[in-house]
C-alpha cells in the first residue's frame, strides 16, 4: 500500500523532516519514483490512482491471506485498510451497515463520513471503539483531506515520510519503499495516533495530551525524521463544558 | 469517463476494426496516451492504472445533477457508472445492501452474484435495471469486464479498437476517435458485452447480433453497429434447456 499527498493540504508535522536526508547520499525521490518503485514491486497485483497533481493511491493484493489489505472507495471517499477489526459485527450494527459485505474498509468510510458530516462524538472517541491491530488511510476527495490512524498494539506497521522537493507526504506499510523514497525523511507512525490533514497529530488514548516530537538517529548516526510520544505534562486544554448539541465534526474538532 | 482495457482482458469484436484506420494508427494505451487526453481535457479527473491490464479514468465534475456519474471500488472490482437506475430501491433491497448504496455499489454487488453464486443468468440481470444507464465494470481478480448500455441508448456511450487492438470505451466521442481513429461506433442499445461471453443483447439474449458496417460522414467505412439478427439463433441456445432450480449459472457470464 502507497499514498502520496501533496504538501499544500496535507500539513505534516515539519519534525519529519531530517536535515539529512539532503546531505547524505541518497536524495530524497520524486513522488512519481516512488510511485513507479512500488509498481514495478508488484507487477501483476498494483494499482493505482491518480487525483490530478493533488494525490496517488496505490494498492496491491496480497498474495497470502495472512494479513488483510483492503481498498474501497464510495462516493468519492478512499479508504485503504490494513489488518483486522475484532468488533466489526458491533460497529456495523452501529453504523447501520449490512454486516453481510461491509468490510473494515467500507466501515470506516462510513464512520469517516459520520465523523465528517455528523460529528455526534469527537475522533477519538470512535478510534478508541475499534477493537482489534489495524491501521488505514482515508483519502477524501470532496474537502481534500486526509485522516489516517494506526492501533495502540502495534500489530500492523505504518511508516510515512516526506519526499521530493515540493514535501509530499508518503505513507505506506512498505518500510523498504518509504526508505527509497524519502532518504532520512521518515519515521513509524506512533502507534495509537490519528492524523488529520486540518487539526494535526493526536493521540486518540490520550486526546487532551499533546504530542511531542523526539528525534531518532538511525544506524548511521544522522538524524532520521522524529518518533512522536505523547508528551505527560503538556494539556491540550480542560475538558469544555458541552451541551448536547456539540458539534464534534473532525475539521473542528480542538 | 474512460476506460482502455489490454487485448488480453477484453476482446473487442473484429467488427468494430475499420479497415481505414491503418493510415493514422492511434496507441491509446502506449505510455497513457489516452489518458493523458482525458485528463488535460477534464480539468478534475482520477486515472487508475490496473497494472497491466489498462486504465480507467473518470471526471469528478458533476455538472448535470440529473445525470448521476459514480465510481466506486469494492473488493478489487471497479465500476464507472453514468446515468440513473429507477429502480434503485427495489435492487437494493434485492441484493441486501444498505443504505448507503448508489448505482455503482449495486452493479458491483449484482456483478458478483453473477461471478460467485449464478442464480440467474446475466441477462436478466441486467434487465431488471430499469433507467438511463450506461457502466464500466472491471473485476481485479479474475481481470475481466463487464459492461452495458440501457435499451433507449439515451446515455453517450461508444467503444472501439485501438490499432494494438484495445478496448477503448467512453462517454465523451472526441477522446474515442482520437484512440481508435476510424474503428469505433457507439455501443448498441440494449446489450451487455463480458470479457468471455463477448457482446450479447439482454432483451434478445437467444439471438445473435450481426453487425452492420456504419459509414461515416467522410464516406468510409467507420467501424460497426450491431443489430439482433431475428432469425440466426446463439449456438446453444436453441430450444430451452432443461435446467432445475440448481442451475448454476456462474458459468455463463
Amino acid at each position: 500500500m502507497l499514498a502520496i499527498f501533496q504538501k499544500a493540504f496535507v500539513h505534516p508535522p515539519a519534525e519529519l523532516n531530517s536535515p539529512a536526508s539532503h546531505f547524505s547520499g541518497k536524495t530524497p525521490k520524486l513522488p512519481g519514483e516512488t510511485l513507479s518503485d512500488f509498481l514495478s514491486l508488484h507487477k501483476d497485483t498494483a494499482f493505482s490512482m491518480n487525483f490530478g497533481a493533488s494525490a496517488v493511491l496505490a494498492y496491491s493484493r496480497p498474495n497470502n491471506s495472512l494479513r488483510q489489505r483492503l481498498f474501497c472507495g464510495i462516493d468519492g471517499v478512499y479508504c485503504m485498510f490494513l489488518g483486522r477489526l475484532s468488533n466489526l459485527c458491533t460497529l456495523n450494527r452501529q453504523y447501520g451497515l449490512t454486516g453481510k459485505n461491509t468490510s473494515e474498509a467500507m466501515f470506516v468510510i462510513e464512520a469517516y463520513r459520520t465523523l465528517r458530516d455528523r460529528g455526534p462524538y469527537p475522533a477519538d472517541q470512535v478510534l478508541r471503539g475499534l477493537e482489534g491491530s489495524y491501521a488505514f488511510v482515508v483519502y477524501d476527495t470532496q474537502t481534500s483531506s486526509v485522516f489516517s490512524a494506526l492501533s495502540s498494539d502495534g500489530g500492523e506497521s505504518l511508516y510515512w515520510g516526506i519526499s521530493g522537493d515540493d514535501g509530499s507526504v508518503v505513507m505506506s506499510d512498505d518500510v523498504k519503499i518509504i526508505k527509497q523514497g524519502c532518504a532520512k525523511s521518515f519515521a513509524p507512525f506512533p502507534t495509537g495516533c490519528m492524523f488529520h490533514s486540518e487539526t494535526g497529530l493526536k493521540s486518540f488514548e490520550h486526546p487532551k495530551n499533546k504530542m511531542k516530537a523526539m528525534q531518532r538517529i538511525d544506524s548511521e548516526g544522522v538524524i532520521c525524521g522524529a518518533n512522536f510520544k505523547v508528551d505527560a505534562c503538556s494539556k491540550v486544554n480542560a475538558i469544555p463544558r458541552r451541551g448536547s448539541e456539540a458539534n464534534w465534526a473532525l475539521a473542528n474538532s480542538r | 469517463m474512460l476506460a482502455v482495457f489490454e487485448k488480453t482482458v477484453a476482446n473487442s469484436p473484429e467488427a468494430l476494426q475499420s479497415p481505414h484506420s491503418g493510415s493514422s494508427p492511434s496507441y491509446a494505451l502506449k505510455e497513457g496516451y489516452l489518458a493523458s487526453q482525458f485528463v488535460s481535457k477534464n480539468s478534475n479527473s482520477v486515472t487508475l492504472s490496473l497494472g497491466s491490464s489498462g486504465v480507467l479514468a473518470y471526471s469528478l465534475d458533476n455538472t448535470d445533477p440529473l445525470v448521476h456519474r459514480l465510481f466506486a471500488v469494492v473488493d478489487d472490482i471497479f465500476c464507472v457508472f453514468r446515468g440513473h437506475i429507477e429502480n434503485l430501491p427495489f435492487l437494493r433491497q434485492q441484493y441486501g445492501l444498505s443504505k448507503v448504496t448508489n448505482e455503482a455499489i449495486m452493479v458491483i454487488e449484482a456483478y458478483r452474484t453473477l461471478r460467485d453464486r449464478g442464480p440467474y443468468p446475466v441477462d436478466k440481470v441486467v434487465r431488471d435495471f430499469h433507467g438511463n444507464f450506461a457502466f464500466i465494470l472491471f473485476d481485479g481478480t479474475n481481470k475481466t469486464v463487464f459492461t452495458a448500455a440501457d435499451a433507449d441508448g439515451t446515455v453517450p456511450f461508444f467503444w472501439g479498437t485501438d490499432a494494438e487492438g484495445h478496448l477503448v470505451l467512453s462517454d465523451d466521442t472526441a477522446i474515442v476517435k482520437k484512440g481508435c481513429s476510424k474503428s469505433y461506433s457507439p455501443f448498441p442499445k440494449g446489450c451487455f458485452f463480458t470479457s468471455s461471453g463477448g457482446l450479447r443483447s439482454y432483451e434478445h439474449p437467444k439471438n445473435q447480433l450481426k453487425p452492420v458496417p456504419r459509414v461515416d460522414s467522410s464516406g468510409e467505412v467507420c467501424g460497426a453497429t450491431f443489430q439482433v439478427d431475428a432469425e440466426a439463433k446463439r449456438e446453444g441456445t436453441t430450444g430451452m434447456p432443461r435446467v432445475e432450480s440448481s442451475q448454476n449459472w456462474a458459468g455463463h457470464i
